[in-house]
């Protein structure tokens, strides 16, 4: 299991030495600008939060800072996934133009495969931005965290990645059914809209739509919660693991089942 | 025991359709309609270690399909195959091993980076060690001559570099098997030639089995031994290169030019192929007709301005194999 995980670990390295000579064989700047680019679009997102928070003073409880709080948490959790999933974005190429079956010809899982040829270290830039936010405001949060606040914080960030992910697996693998997918976009757009503000703002059917339906509520929402006092402690950072882990499993799950159901019928 | 066994070996697709234009997608939604497409229909095939095969026929006639069931890629909808002992799509894994495969459509080196580095890669995922890596890539950079752009990105290689490239990826870990589908399409003589020395190299010194896809008659002329012919799912021939033509009703293909459009009962008694407008293509087996005479039998009659003899194209040896085109000469 070890053995396996550094030997992964050694293709997914070796990969993003290969993709980031690529890119630099046409510019050697052009890696360096994109992250730029990514840490300053971000940052204006939650500077536009700033702005209009400032006017509003908070909204259903929740200061302007702990609603960048929110923001920074989305960030790390959709940074830390999309690194490893965002080979799957081309997933209905991977079916329509056969690449698949480049890697179905090699002696590994595929799914594993795919994500390590696509690693992509470009997210970093995703945690850099969550990371300095959170430096920034937490002094405004409010709050003295102790060391138990800090795991709790990663467990969520772990939790979170893994509904993250499951959530880019799942659409991609609908890929297999029908070969024009756009699921993955329409994921894509609810949870990047919907995880801006506290849940608290929508209305109820809203709210257990993106608490049982599509769970992106558990990204942020429900874990900043525990962390900034306003539920116990342990109480959503856990569920939040034992929602990734359930949807991560029922992900991988699909993605065999849509897979072998390619292979026998090669739609 | 062969290396690969298939036995009544088929596979049925499923392809959903719907009616024309905007309604007819708009009711797929609701009902979408199913027909069965049967692309392998019912194969038998032996193939012995060390054998060089080319695996012929026209587009869409199951060769890609049979090629990825051998694989592992794809499942069959019935029958049995086995390579080298083993289900390819249940062990795929351990069948990946054995098998080295070039889609001629597509790439597996690196497209931004030279060569080595996407070798370099593929002896990370089978483990190769690293003095079998070297002595490999000399052999490949020698024989394939990959010396010559060893450096360049595979995105300024010429076509023809490329598969080579991609031929060594694919030899790479020393499979026991090699399918190709279709890599020379669209290559010059000079390149294929090259290719062909090199892939009948490899099969006599690593005795690598060879399972040869294309369309290209020519090309396998002068390295298999033994072809298969398959046609609309069905193998129509399995056998020794002579022994195709000697079934076909036509092995030579003439095409004349004549110097204006001849009457349309003009040729009656000879296999006509193609007709259009002046230019009229002919068929006729060399044991039984002797090009001269024919020639001289069409200028006594009509007036020649060109004559081309070639080899047929796979296609008129299907239909000349079975439907026999339109009389015999």
């Amino acid at each position: 299991m070890l053995n396996s995980a550094k030997w992964w670990l050694g293709l997914g390295w070796m990969s993003l030495k290969m993709r980031v000579a690529s890119q630099i064989s046409y510019n050697r700047w052009s890696y360096f600008s994109l992250f730029i680019a990514q840490m300053l679009s971000y940052l204006s997102d939650m500077a536009l939060v700033w702005a209009m928070f400032r006017a509003f003073q908070g909204v259903d409880g929740w200061s302007l800072y702990q609603v960048i709080l929110l923001n920074a948490i989305y960030l790390m959790s959709y940074g830390i996934s999309q690194a490893f999933t965002v080979g799957l974005w081309d997933s209905n190429d991977l079916v329509a133009n056969g690449t698949l079956d480049d890697y179905l010809i090699r002696p590994l899982n595929p799914l594993v495969h795919l994500m390590a040829r696509n690693f992509n270290v470009g997210y970093l830039s995703h945690l850099t931005t969550a990371i300095i936010t959170i430096a920034v405001i937490y002094p405004h949060l409010g709050v003295a965290w102790g060391v138990l606040h800090w795991v709790f914080l990663a467990v969520s960030i772990i939790g979170a990645s893994l509904i993250n992910a499951a959530l880019t697996i799942f659409p991609a693998a609908t890929s297999f059914i029908w070969t024009r997918q756009s699921l993955l976009s329409l994921i894509q757009s609810i949870r990047f809209s919907f995880n801006k503000y506290p849940l608290g703002i929508y209305p109820t059917v809203v709210r257990i739509f993106l608490t049982v339906v599509i769970p992106i509520a558990f990204l942020n929402y429900y874990p900043a919660a525990s962390l900034l006092g306003k539920a116990p402690l342990a109480l959503w950072p856990l569920i939040t693991l034992a929602v990734g882990v359930l949807m991560m499993t029922a992900a991988l799950a699909f993605w065999r089942w849509g897979l072998a159901r390619y292979s026998s019928s090669g739609s | 025991m062969p290396l690969v066994q298939a036995r009544d070996l088929r596979k049925v697709f499923i392809r959903h359709t719907h009616g024309p234009g905007i309604r007819g997608a708009l009711q797929g939604l609701f009902r979408r309609q199913s027909e069965p497409v049967v692309a392998v229909d019912g194969i038998d095939f032996d193939i012995e270690a060390g054998e060089f095969i080319g695996f012929i026929g026209p587009n869409g006639a199951g060769k890609s399909t049979t090629i990825k069931m051998l694989s592992g890629i794809l499942v069959p909808t019935s029958g049995e195959l086995k390579v080298d002992g083993l289900v390819p799509h249940r062990d795929r894994r351990i069948n990946a091993r054995k098998i080295g495969v070039v889609f001629g459509q597509r790439s597996q080196l690196w497209w931004d980076l030279p060569i080595p580095e996407s070798y370099n890669l593929l002896r990370y995922i089978y483990g190769i060690p690293q003095a079998d890596y070297d002595e490999r890539i000399a052999y490949f950079r020698d024989l394939l001559g990959l010396d010559e752009f060893w450096t360049q990105p595979v995105r300024e290689l010429s076509l023809g570099q490329r598969m080579r490239g991609e031929v060594g990826a694919a030899l790479l870990h020393r499979p026991k098997l090699l399918y190709l589908d279709e890599p020379t399409i669209g290559m010059d003589a000079l390149v294929k030639e090259r290719l062909r020395h090199f892939l009948v190299d490899t099969n006599r010194r690593d005795g690598v089995t060879i399972l040869l896809t294309t369309h290209d008659l020519d090309e396998i002329e002068r390295s298999c031994r033994r072809v298969m012919l398959i046609n609309r799912g069905k193998l129509l021939f399995d056998g020794q290169l002579e022994n195709l033509r000697a079934e076909c009703s036509a092995d030579t293909v003439m095409t004349v030019l004549f110097g204006e459009e001849p009457p349309a009962d003009a040729f009656e008694g000879l296999q006509v192929l193609e007709r259009d407008g002046a230019r009229v293509t002919f068929g006729f087996r060399r044991g039984t007709t002797a090009s001269g005479d024919l020639i001289n039998a069409l200028m006594s009659r009509y007036t020649v301005r060109d004559i081309k003899l070639t080899e047929p194209s796979v296609d008129v040896v299907v239909s000349s194999l079975y439907g026999g085109g339109e009389g015999s000469a």
